[in-house]
């Protein structure tokens, strides 16, 4: 019999690469690999992500939030990966600037500022249909919930005051969301189908 | 993991009837009879004519009696043991014991300036020594030396610690006394094996129990109180004692062994982990024909003592937390590494066999599967044996070729990863903790010992370190983690191993933990020395975890504690005002040129400081230089007038 602590731990580390997998499918990060410059670039995204979940997430099971948290240029993230490296990440050479693709793409800077990357498109869990209100509260979702928690929980209706209370109960977890967040995430997911 | 599998090997062996027995054989027949190892060796074994050996002869049962004071009966016993080097702080009432050692005339006394020091240069020594650390000083400083004595028990050192006087179970106990509180070990009875009172009517025997529980296994810090000071005539036994003998030798039983070897056989992707024990006994050639035995990767955790196993082998993956060959590992067996960290658990439902010299650690922080007590070294060779008793030749070495193309591929590709990091920023100003660990690889000895007591960069130097193995080795850092602890041990380690360079790696955090003391006895002593500072102005692993997150510090660019650059120490004037070299690197391209000027001085007797800036780690923390200022000049009402 394995100790409690050690399945917590095995469960979330598993989950959290499968999750990184999700959210990056439902954000709509991987798309058809093209031979245009934008297509080069999201393919190395989706490299990028795969290896987050490779050599990251073994270490730091809360690698979004982490990224999220910080907010670096492209440079900064390159970086970051060859310090890791240092730290004993196990990164394999043509890994080094996929992870700085996904990272530059999906970090806080990027989504605080424009979403630009540098080859100039938008990158980001979302960001194609960001101007919907269901698109922001997916992305909200997919960024502050997912790391912890899977669709199901999503699922369950709820009325909205329970959801509200769902939320501010998270946030007393660490779940780092603003006014506008939790009201956009309320409204997502009080409008989930049922 | 299902029945054992038809030992062909043996089976033949036996119809064969051979007339040797080999030791895989009798292994195979012990297991067969299901008898303990141990015992079967005395029982199975063919009858032989022995020749003595001279080491087995029956020891003469007299003790000599010593006579004299008490303090010289106890050094007696030290020396009975074999122990000459004794750590010292100033105290008074210590006469006796230092009449004794006059006497002696073959005892050595090395002074340090702090309880605390000198308890982590006595763990030095014992752990580069491999044998039992020994210091003195007065009870007045219990509360200086509980970092390091901490630091001791959670490496398992073998250490006695004397901290006389304190009015130790007298007539001023509750008195609230000059320099007294009552019971005075008690603070350090939570990380000692055992705690005691040296008294005249059976000093040496107590003597001697301390050292038992000292030594163990399982080892570690017994401290004691009283007999320094002790001027009362005695008549007291000396005890020989052979430390190495001492210590009980535990031999697993062969089922269990049996059982291991049938699980690795059918594992299709079993990792090692090699701990620290394997270092403490000197098993890291063992270690390293296990593994190439059947091509199994290595990994330690972060906090192993010593260079257990070559890092710069083909087997070597690193990190157990890091490891992404194979990712559905299906056994870990773990040699003498004690998951009592949090960082280097095994994080998945992954069957694990935890072999141990140590009962204490096995089922404490992770559940085994199998738990096998045993001296490491031991259970290695068992292992290997019931292996060859169990495989064919050709069997193992498909085996062994499959798996090391596997594991050589992924390490060889990491190998590149790390060249490419290195060279990305290698002539970058301040310096990156890579280009440090190349140029010293570059300039030291192969056989260095390195002394580190760094944050989470080590392994950024360290992986640049050809380590283990015939090359250099590695001590250290403490797992108690507590800092202040690095520049002494290394002082230790250099006085149990003055053949060799010593390195201290040090973090300018570290350093102003009360470090500098030691230079004083680095100084005096002339231990030739290298103290690498990496300064970086920085407590950087505290300030990576406080904003890893993010969150409204990292948001403001605040850290209330992490800044070290106002003052900006000058490390070379301290080295400097205690009669020692120091140069300080602001240039990469200067440091290889400064490290052959400080081996110059190294040859000549004297140690260096060699402050070298580091560039803060992650770039988001490397503009921090926030603190809450403070200036009592500036609100000071009443400007203080020159006489």
């Amino acid at each position: 019999m394995r100790s409690r602590r050690k399945r917590i731990l095995s469960f979330n580390v598993w989950n959290l690469v499968a999750w990184i997998s999700a959210a990056a499918f439902a954000g709509g990060l991987v798309t058809q690999v093209s031979a245009t410059p934008q297509g080069d670039q999201q393919a190395q995204i989706e490299k990028g992500r795969q290896a987050v979940g490779q050599a990251c997430a073994t270490c730091h099971p809360a690698i979004m939030r982490m990224i999220q948290a910080q907010k670096n240029s492209p440079e900064q993230w390159r970086d970051t990966v060859y310090s890791m490296i240092g730290r004993g990440a196990e990164i394999l050479p043509d890994e080094i600037e996929a992870l700085t693709a996904f990272l530059a793409a999906n970090g806080g800077g990027n989504r605080e500022t424009t979403g630009q990357t540098p080859g100039g498109g938008r990158q980001g869990a979302g960001r194609a249909d960001q101007q919907t209100p269901e698109a922001e509260g997916r992305a909200i979702l997919q960024r502050s919930c997912q790391q912890c928690h899977d669709m199901a929980t999503a699922t369950k209706k709820l009325p909205a005051d329970d959801w509200n209370a769902v939320i501010a109960k998270m946030m007393t977890y660490g779940a780092k969301l603003t006014a506008a967040d939790q009201q956009k995430l309320s409204g997502y997911l009080n409008g989930l189908a049922k | 993991m299902t029945t054992p599998k038809i030992n062909e090997k043996t089976a033949s062996s036996q119809q064969g009837g051979a007339a040797t027995l080999s030791r895989r054989d009798f292994i195979a027949g012990t297991a067969a009879a299901g008898i303990a190892m141990g015992v079967g060796q005395t029982t199975l074994a063919s009858p032989q004519v022995v020749t003595p050996h001279p080491e087995n002869l029956l020891p003469n049962g007299k003790s000599e009696i010593y006579m004299g004071t008490s303090a010289g009966a106890m050094l007696a016993q030290l020396r009975a043991a074999g122990i000459r080097t004794l750590f010292h702080t100033n105290v008074s009432g210590n006469v006796p014991f230092f009449e004794a050692i006059e006497a002696a005339g073959d005892v050595q006394v090395i002074n340090m300036t702090h309880e605390g020091q000198g308890v982590a240069a006595a763990a030095g020594f014992s752990m580069a020594s491999k044998t039992l650390g020994f210091f003195f000083g007065g009870h007045i400083g219990t509360g200086n030396a509980l970092s390091n004595i901490y630091c001791a028990w959670k490496d398992r050192v073998p250490l006695l610690v004397c901290l006389s006087g304190g009015g130790v179970a007298g007539a001023t106990q509750g008195k609230d006394g000059q320099e007294e509180w009552d019971n005075p070990l008690g603070p350090t009875e939570p990380f000692t094996m055992w705690t005691a009172v040296l008294v005249p009517e059976d000093m040496t025997g107590i003597l001697r129990r301390a050292m038992k529980f000292a030594f163990g296994p399982p080892s570690g810090p017994v401290t004691l109180s009283g007999g320094t000071g002790g001027q009362e005539q005695v008549q007291a036994p000396i005890y020989k004692i052979d430390l190495a003998t001492m210590r009980y030798k535990a031999r697993a039983q062969a089922d269990s062994i049996q059982k291991a070897a049938q699980w690795l056989i059918e594992a299709e992707n079993p990792v090692f982990v090699v701990g620290s024990e394997v270092g403490a006994e000197g098993a890291s050639e063992e270690m390293l024909a296990l593994a190439e035995k059947l091509s199994v990767p290595v990994t330690e955790t972060a906090h192993s003592l010593y260079a257990n196993f070559p890092n710069y082998h083909p087997l070597y993956l690193g990190e157990l937390m890091a490891e992404r060959y194979p990712r559905k590992q299906d056994l870990l067996i773990s040699f003498g590494e004690s998951f009592t960290t949090t960082v280097g658990q095994p994080l998945r439902n992954t069957p694990l066999v935890h072999i141990s010299h140590d009962p204490n650690t096995m089922g404490r922080s992770t559940v085994p599967d199998l738990a096998i007590l045993s001296e490491v070294r031991t259970a290695i060779r068992d292992l290997s044996d019931a292996l060859d008793g169990m495989l064919t030749k050709d069997r193992m070495a498909k085996i062994r070729s499959t798996r090391l193309a596997e594991v050589s591929a992924l390490t060889g590709q990491l190998k590149q990863s790390r060249e490419i990091a290195l060279r990305a920023r290698f002539d970058d100003s301040p310096l990156t903790w890579e280009r440090v660990g190349y140029e010293l690889e570059k300039a030291l000895d192969k056989d260095a010992v390195i002394v580190p007591e760094v944050g989470t960069e080590y392994s950024k130097i360290l992986r640049q370190l050809t380590l283990g193995g015939p090359n250099k080795q590695k001590i250290g850092r403490t797992k108690g983690q507590a800092l202040g602890w690095g520049v002494a041990a290394a002082f230790g380690v250099n006085v149990a191993l003055p053949e060799r360079q010593v390195v201290a790696l040090q973090g300018d955090g570290g350093f102003l933990f009360g470090q500098s003391e030691t230079l004083w006895s680095i100084a005096r002593y002339e231990a030739p020395m290298l103290i690498v500072i990496l300064n970086n102005r920085l407590y950087n692993e505290s300030r990576d975890r406080n904003m890893q997150n993010g969150g409204h510090f990292y948001e403001a660019g605040r850290d209330f504690d992490g800044y070290l650059g106002d003052p900006n120490v000058e490390y070379t004037k301290i080295a400097e005002a205690y009669g020692l070299k120091g140069e300080k690197v602001k240039a990469a391209g200067d440091l290889p040129a400064a490290l052959q000027r400080s081996l110059k001085s190294m040859r000549d007797g004297k140690a260096v400081v060699l402050d070298i800036d580091i560039a803060p780690d992650g770039p988001f923390l490397s503009q921090g230089t926030w603190y809450q200022r403070h200036s009592i000049a500036e609100i000071r009402k009443k400007r203080l007038t020159s006489a």
